[in-house]
């Protein structure tokens, strides 16, 4: 699993809460031991209690006996009233079992109830206590299968003599609703006597008498050291139990109180799990804080993240949303600041781009500056801008129609006039701000409310040719930066122009070449009417055609594609075509002429380039068309009162391909009416946007459809529907020839045929 | 349709897929792919036209010249072509006499083959 870094300071926090954990444990340990002895502590105060309370019943026992004996010494009773006495005692302090006055002889003088229960208590301890100086003495009189009674005795004092002693047996199970029992429903109090006997038990009478006389806490109380009970364990009570032991003043008993430990630590230990449940609740409190407090921390992080990946994915410009002053704030600061420089080269780089673009969509110069400058001007936020060209006759500056987007005015400066010529002059960039400046250098720009100007060189192979000058109307300064990109700029707007100058003079001479190849567009011999049509595409091809009077009403027809484009495709073009029209002279067949045509560019193999030919001559007199094809498509030949065209299809090779090409002759019969198609290629596979072509059909159709029609206006239509067809000019030569047959001798009055049809 | 060039080896002979359109401006691409293909001695080469959509003339100017060079070194350079548009240039142009063009891929590579093993 991954942790983030929220995930990672939670960890941290965590960590460090270990030791704050642990803390918390040994502390909550500690405080249940405080606990603990606290529930001791009130342990031993429920059993001094107990011990109290149980001295205050002994002393309440004397106390009664006390007043009994003295009520019997004070005056002379007869034994019958002492009887009465004790037995009223007996009456009124139901606890009382048994009542007696004994002399110090050990003779029991009268007793409550009478009789002979207890005449043996002089025999016990109790008595022998009093009798040997002790105020008063309590013990047990225990005997086998009966409950333990409690027997106390009192001195009853007469001076220094001991006048009686009265001693009453107490009944044990009467002592229990005496006690305030101030005890919890779970805590068992216990009297246990000088042996450790078990005396009174308040919960469990059945307690064994021994139970609790081995305990060394019991033991300890009857040394008269208050103890407490821990572990103590008997069969009875199942669980551990804890508890205290405290003497009995007085009496050299002790008292006890035993409470399991279950219910008697139950508030230890729910303490204990509270103070943890605490614990713990804090460290998960802190780790959950840490957690919010991550995302508060890693929030920025990941705003910076996807800042960093929205740059990526090249949306330059964004900028984090971080209102913060600490280090992440500085941070996003950063960020945004990189980012906008970013977007700033990115636009740079975009405008170079455009700039460069615009280079290369046009080679002509008009268009081009134009566009330049545009460009260029909305990339600096300028508000136009001029490119100056060095007029290389005089020196002087001057602005060709159309580059000019936002300066009027001056369209010459002379050398050195003004920012641009000094700028021309110096081959350096220099920028202008602030009226003063302008005043002192360029009176006409102030005039025109220019503020602020930038001017570089443009140079073409170390050579200025001109240079660019950008102007801003308003508070703009052009810094030094932006003197980088101007001059980047100027770089492309001076190779654009060099391009478009060397490829306008390319143009120039492969028109020249091209123009004295194409003859007159019609052409009226006495046997036939013939139109012509040719359209170069922006680059120039090698498209031809040529109408032949070879003497005698015949009529030679060629026509001819060269592969390629530019000037190496129109100088072979020239070639060929002068090459046909030496070939041709005296009607030689056209097998022979297409035969030595190829035999003679079969040796310029190295241009590579090869020539597509029909050559066909013919002879209205006889009535017939010879022709030789090689490579070239097919004409049609539509005949008079004929529903569908021929296609004039004889095999032949290429021109140029192969020197031992056969080329064979064809010769059809031709009449009055009959007409003929000769096109180029880019006639048929003009390209409709979607990329379907005119096609031979087209041509068909539009050839049937127009029968009747002259071939000027059959060739109008066809360049028509062609130039409909491919919409956006052509990309390839169009030639076309519409030739019809005419009756012979129709055209009298001929001229010399020669000077109709060649130029 | 974007013209895409790609070439493999069947034994002896190499073969050169064309799709799309052949033009002034892709042509530059075959010829590379037909240099670079004829580097076998004798070079034997079979160019699959069967996806060629459209070709001008200045494909064919580049298989002219790249079939003159290959019989210059005794090797063969045979077509495959299976649409009438492409057939129809072919026949037009005459080229249909000098290249060996045939209408499956095996049989050309067959004839390829079979024109190495004559050399000595």
């Amino acid at each position: 699993m991954r942790l983030g870094i929220r995930g990672k300071v939670a960890c941290v926090i965590l960590i460090c809460m270990v030791p704050v954990l642990v803390l918390g444990v040994l502390l909550s340990l500690q405080q249940d031991q405080g606990r603990r002895n606290l529930v001791l502590r009130t342990q031993q105060d429920a059993a001094h209690t107990l011990a109290s309370d149980f001295s205050t019943f002994v002393e309440n026992t004397v106390h009664a006996e006390l007043a009994a004996g003295s009520a019997v010494e004070s005056q002379p009773y007869p034994v019958v009233g002492i009887v009465q006495l004790l037995a009223s005692i007996r009456a009124y302090d139901t606890s009382f079992l048994w009542l007696g006055l004994i002399m110090p002889d050990g003779r029991v003088e009268a007793s409550a109830p009478p009789g002979d229960a207890y005449t043996n208590v002089a025999t016990h301890w109790a008595f022998a206590a009093v009798r040997a100086g002790a105020p008063w003495a309590a013990g047990v009189i225990s005997a086998p299968n009966r409950r333990p009674e409690l027997e106390v005795a009192t001195g009853i004092p007469e001076g220094p003599r001991l006048a009686a002693v009265v001693d009453g047996v107490v009944d044990l199970t009467r002592v229990r609703p005496m006690l305030p029992t101030g005890l919890a429903s779970d805590m068992d109090g216990i009297i246990v006597d000088n042996g450790g006997r078990v005396v009174f038990d308040l919960r469990r009478p059945g307690r064994p008498v021994n139970a609790l006389a081995s305990l060394p806490a019991v033991q300890a109380a009857l040394r008269g050291q208050p103890s407490m009970i821990e572990g103590y364990r008997d069969a009875a009570a199942g669980g551990p139990q804890i508890g205290a032991a405290v003497p009995i003043a007085d009496l050299r008993w002790a008292a006890v109180v035993l409470e399991p430990e279950r219910t008697a630590l139950a508030p230890v230990r729910r303490g204990g799990q509270e103070e943890l449940g605490w614990v713990v609740a804090a460290v998960g409190l802190g780790v959950f804080l840490a957690w919010v407090l991550g995302a508060e921390l890693t929030a920025p992080i990941v705003a910076l993240a996807n800042g960093a990946r929205a740059i990526g994915r090249g949306e330059v410009g964004y900028r984090v949303r971080m209102r913060r002053t600490d280090e992440l704030g500085e941070l996003g600061t950063a960020f945004n600041e990189m980012s906008e420089r970013l977007a700033r080269s990115h636009a740079e780089i975009n405008a170079l781009q455009s700039v460069s673009d615009a280079a290369l969509s046009t080679v002509r110069l008009d268009e081009l500056l134009a566009r330049l400058v545009q460009h260029i001007a909305s990339a600096l936020r300028a508000d136009g801008g001029t490119v100056w060209f060095v007029d290389d006759a005089t020196g002087d500056l001057i602005v060709p129609q159309d580059s000019d987007t936002g300066a009027a005015g001056a369209r010459r400066l002379a050398r050195g006039e003004g920012l641009a010529g000094r700028v021309a002059d110096g081959g350096r960039a220099l920028v202008l701000s602030g009226e003063e400046a302008f005043r002192a250098l360029d009176p006409r720009l102030l005039a025109q409310g220019v503020r602020a100007a930038a001017c570089v060189p443009l140079r073409v192979g170390g050579r200025v040719i001109g240079v660019l000058e950008l102007i801003a109307r308003g508070e703009r300064d052009f810094r030094a930066q932006d003197v980088r990109l101007i001059e980047a700029f100027a770089d492309r707007v001076a190779l654009a122009v060099d391009n478009a100058r060397a490829y306008g003079r390319q143009r120039e001479i492969a028109g020249v070449i091209q123009e004295a190849l194409v003859p007159t567009p019609s052409v009226r011999l006495p046997g036939m009417a013939i139109a012509g049509r040719y359209v170069p595409s922006r680059e120039v091809g090698g498209d031809f055609y040529a109408v032949l009077p070879l003497g005698h009403g015949r009529v030679g027809l060629a026509i001819a594609d060269v592969t390629g484009k530019g000037i190496p495709a129109a100088t072979l073009s020239a070639r060929a075509r002068y090459l046909l029209e030496a070939f041709v002279l005296d009607g030689r067949p056209s097998e022979a002429v297409v035969a030595r045509m190829n035999a003679v560019l079969t040796r310029d193999a190295a241009s590579g380039l090869f020539v597509s030919l029909f050559y066909g001559m013919v002879d209205p007199e006889a009535g017939t068309l010879r022709y030789t094809r090689a490579g070239h498509p097919a004409p049609f030949l539509l005949r008079a009162g004929v529903q569908a065209p021929e296609a004039l299809d004889a095999p032949g090779l290429l021109l140029g391909v192969d020197p031992a090409a056969r080329y064979p002759a064809v010769e059809v019969q031709v009449g009055p009416g009959d007409l003929l198609a000769m096109f180029t290629d880019g006639i048929t596979e003009a390209r409709r946007p979607d990329g379907e072509l005119f096609g031979d059909q087209r041509l068909v159709d539009t050839l049937i459809e127009l029968r009747e029609a002259q071939p000027e206006r059959i060739a109008d239509e066809i360049m028509a529907a062609v130039g409909r067809w491919s919409g956006d000019g052509p990309t390839d030569d169009q030639a076309l020839v519409i030739a019809r047959v005419l009756p012979w001798g129709a055209n009298v009055g001929e001229r010399s045929a020669r000077e109709h049809a060649v130029r | 349709m974007e013209l895409q060039i790609g070439a493999r080896t069947e034994g002896t002979v190499t073969v050169i897929d064309v799709a799309g359109e052949i033009d002034l401006y892709t042509a530059p691409r075959l010829e590379e792919a037909l240099t670079r293909g004829a580097a076998g001695a004798p070079p034997l080469l079979v160019v699959n036209l069967s996806k060629t959509t459209y070709m001008d003339s200045t494909a064919l100017r580049v298989l002219t010249a790249a079939l003159k060079r290959i019989h210059e070194r005794d090797g063969t350079l045979a077509l495959v072509s299976t649409q009438s548009k492409i057939g129809k240039l072919f026949t037009i142009t005459g080229l249909d006499q000098v290249f060996p063009i045939y209408s499956t891929e095996p049989e050309a590579i067959e004839k390829a083959r079979a024109h190495g093993s004559r050399q000595p």
